[in-house]
């Protein structure tokens, strides 16, 4: 089952957040000066960007809202198996860029291929568990040892 | 004109020696390998190697730094093309029709297109700094903080070029990657902003994760969950194929022409780099196209002008180093670095003190140039047979070295949670239709419009004058609002037109065979399809 709209409704949300992102900035700007001896200071830009967002959200609302119902292209929020696949794959990201410190740099990466291969893509053959190994393993063979980049070691060394 | 010449061919000579045809080639190589894996950066290269200068001839360490230099511009295309990671800065822009063109299965052309462009706009570049740099470094000289402002307002308008089906949605991209450039220390007061305590962002938000994440990441991300079994990308078979033809050649002739000119003197302003020339060449071609719908979506002009431009910016950029001893970017401050170990100063008598210094760098450049063409055009098939990789092997690897490349900028595993942030941001613009092109030209220029809008004001003392009682700054703020105004103006009044018979489109009907392809596509450009 998916969500289904047209990009009337989804710009006009995508210009409400903007919109009240816009107030955020501009509150967070305030507490930087404006001005310092008549040139302006750290908060003039931001100030402004702030208010320009606030104006370009309310702008793109009203513009997608005047706009006649069934004339713009569909919106489709992603169902939940394509969800899975490239919310899934964002998360086993983020997860190896929080591990890749601790358990150093080849292991996360071996970890993350074999979670992309065997669990995203669901490829449990020989040639998976290869490029498990290999992917890193070049990566690695080309900046630490031809390039000397400092990766994150972890417990075992590399 | 005849002093140029007598002292390029005395720099041909020194150039031609043994030694220092190994620099030349040793620098290119390098700096072609740098510029095809993303993140080790150029100045970072360059500053690696600067104790192995030492020992060298000052001559022929600046001929080796100069190669590393032009050298990464050449690489950069290459992953940048073929799987959308901008493997250096100035590479972004060719992402944007290159990606398109591999998807196509015409990756061969476009890196074909690409090392061709180089070439040529490289050597015009030279061919500039050869004869015009005394010229041009009088014209930055004129160049103060209010112009620049005006410039850099120039170079923001065009976040309405670089629109999709909404010219609204690409301001406010373009509003964000501002935004996104305010974040760390402000060099005027020394205050920071929106760096939420974390000092890794003290510096700012690194560029390269930005570009990786809303390039390369959200593109895989988009990729892997339209899964359709069938393979991305499509590789000609036959070798022929894999290389430009002439209609080709013919299509790109007008924007490696443009790129040329443009990119060297965006490229001798100091500080306006190369990553600026590309944006305001692909722009520039963009608007002088009669098919600027094509744009964003495969166009190998799309491919050609920004290349064009990076190269030939990086010549351009020689010019404000060797004549005023101003670096425009982090790799000629090194290099001007460099110059200062050896107890040699820059400046306007730099050619006539030092002709044997200045003239075989120039005279170097011109051969690295053709060193580089021709090693890069028979790697076109090597490089191409890349996409033939199933997807589901080659976006692991794409994940592993984007991450890697991010990390190893200033290894650091902050940027690549930005990496990983500026991943989601992107899928999440994809899916909402928001151009991302516009989020990071906005990120490059605004530091720049800003320090140069608060310079200004520092001299005149806050008065505002000081931006409409100057010629050059008049004139191109004139320029900023034109491309501003003008397109909505176009629109509007295309709306005033009459209704079009039945079965002929409407301006005002979303095209539905976009589908899928318009999801996929940063920049799409019909304009016409403002809802």
């Amino acid at each position: 089952m998916r969500w289904v709209a047209t990009f009337r409704e989804a710009d006009a949300v995508s210009g409400g957040i903007l919109a009240v992102f816009g107030v955020f900035v501009l509150f967070q700007s305030l507490q930087l000066r404006f001005y310092i001896e008549g040139v302006p200071g750290p908060g003039f830009f931001p100030a402004l960007l702030g208010i320009a967002l606030m104006v370009t959200g309310v702008a793109l609302v009203v513009t997608r809202l005047r706009t006649p119902r069934g004339t713009a292209e569909e919106f489709r929020l992603p169902g939940r198996h394509e969800a899975m696949r490239s919310l899934g794959l964002w998360v086993a990201v983020m997860a190896a860029a929080l591990l890749v410190g601790s358990l150093g740099f080849l292991l996360t990466m071996f970890l993350l291929v074999a979670v992309i291969l065997f669990v995203i893509e669901r490829r449990r053959g020989l040639s998976s568990v290869i490029t498990a190994i290999a992917v890193p393993l070049l990566v690695w063979l080309l900046f630490a040892e031809l390039l000397q980049v400092r990766l994150p070691a972890g417990p075992f060394g590399s | 004109m005849t002093e140029a010449l007598q002292g390029l061919s005395g720099g041909f000579a020194a150039a031609l020696t043994m030694t220092n045809l190994f620099w030349v080639i040793f620098g290119v190589v390098a700096g072609t390998t740098i510029g095809v894996l993303p993140g080790l950066g150029t100045p970072a290269t360059i500053a690696i190697l600067l104790p192995l200068s030492v020992n060298l001839e000052p001559a022929t360490a600046l001929i080796m730094m100069a190669g590393i230099y032009y050298g990464s511009k050449y690489g950069g295309s290459t992953t940048s093309i073929l799987l959308n990671i901008p493997g250096e800065d100035a590479s972004v822009v060719t992402a944007i029709d290159g990606y398109q063109m591999a998807k196509q299965g015409r990756a061969g052309p476009a890196l074909g297109i690409a090392a061709i462009g180089s070439f040529v706009a490289g050597t015009v570049g030279l061919l500039g700094l050869t004869f015009l740099a005394p010229a041009v470094a009088d014209l930055a000289v004129i160049f103060g903080p209010p112009e620049y402002t005006a410039l850099m307002a120039v170079g923001l308008s065009m976040v309405v070029l670089l629109a999709g089906r909404s010219q609204i949605k690409a301001i406010i991209a373009g509003l964000g990657g501002f935004l996104l450039s305010t974040i760390g220390i402000d060099l005027f007061s020394g205050s920071t902003r929106f760096t939420m305590e974390r000092i890794e962002l003290a510096n700012g938000v690194e560029f390269v994760a930005l570009c990786i994440g809303l390039f390369a990441i959200a593109e895989v991300m988009v990729n892997v969950e339209a899964k359709t079994g069938r393979s991305l990308f499509q590789v000609p078979g036959r070798v022929r194929d894999l290389f430009p033809k002439r209609r080709d050649l013919v299509e790109s002739a007008g924007a490696i022409g443009q790129g040329s000119i443009v990119g060297f003197f965006v490229g001798a302003l100091p500080g306006a780099g190369s990553t600026v020339a590309s944006f305001v060449s692909y722009t520039l071609a963009k608007r002088l196209s009669r098919h600027p719908e094509k744009y964003g979506k495969g166009s190998i002009a799309g491919v050609a002008a920004p290349e064009a431009a990076n190269n030939s910016a990086t010549a351009g950029s020689f010019v404000p180093l060797l004549t005023l001893g101003i670096p425009g970017s982090a790799s000629t401050a090194i290099m001007l670095g460099a110059l200062f170990v050896y107890g040699l100063q820059p400046g306007p008598r730099f050619f006539t003190e030092n002709p044997d210094v200045v003239w075989p760098i120039i005279a170097s450049m011109y051969i690295g140039n053709v060193v580089l063409v021709l090693l890069n055009l028979p790697m076109i098939p090597v490089f191409a047979s890349i996409l033939r990789i199933p997807y589901h092997i080659l976006y692991p690897g794409i994940i592993v070295i984007s991450v890697v490349g991010v990390y190893s900028l200033n290894t650091s595993l902050f940027d690549v949670w930005l990496l990983v942030i500026f991943g989601l941001l992107g899928y999440v613009m994809r899916k909402a239709d928001f151009p991302t092109a516009p989020m990071v030209l906005a990120f490059v220029l605004g530091p720049l419009f800003e320090r140069s809008l608060r310079r200004s004001l520092v001299i005149s003392q806050g008065d505002p004058d000081i931006f409409v009682t100057r010629p050059w700054a008049v004139a191109f703020l004139v320029l900023a609002v034109l491309i501003f105004v003008v397109p909505a103006l176009l629109r509007r009044r295309e709306r005033a037109e009459p209704e079009p018979a039945p079965g002929e489109p409407s301006p005002n009907t979303p095209s539905q065979q976009e589908g899928e392809d318009a999801d996929a596509t940063d920049v799409v450009l019909d304009e016409k399809h403002e809802q």
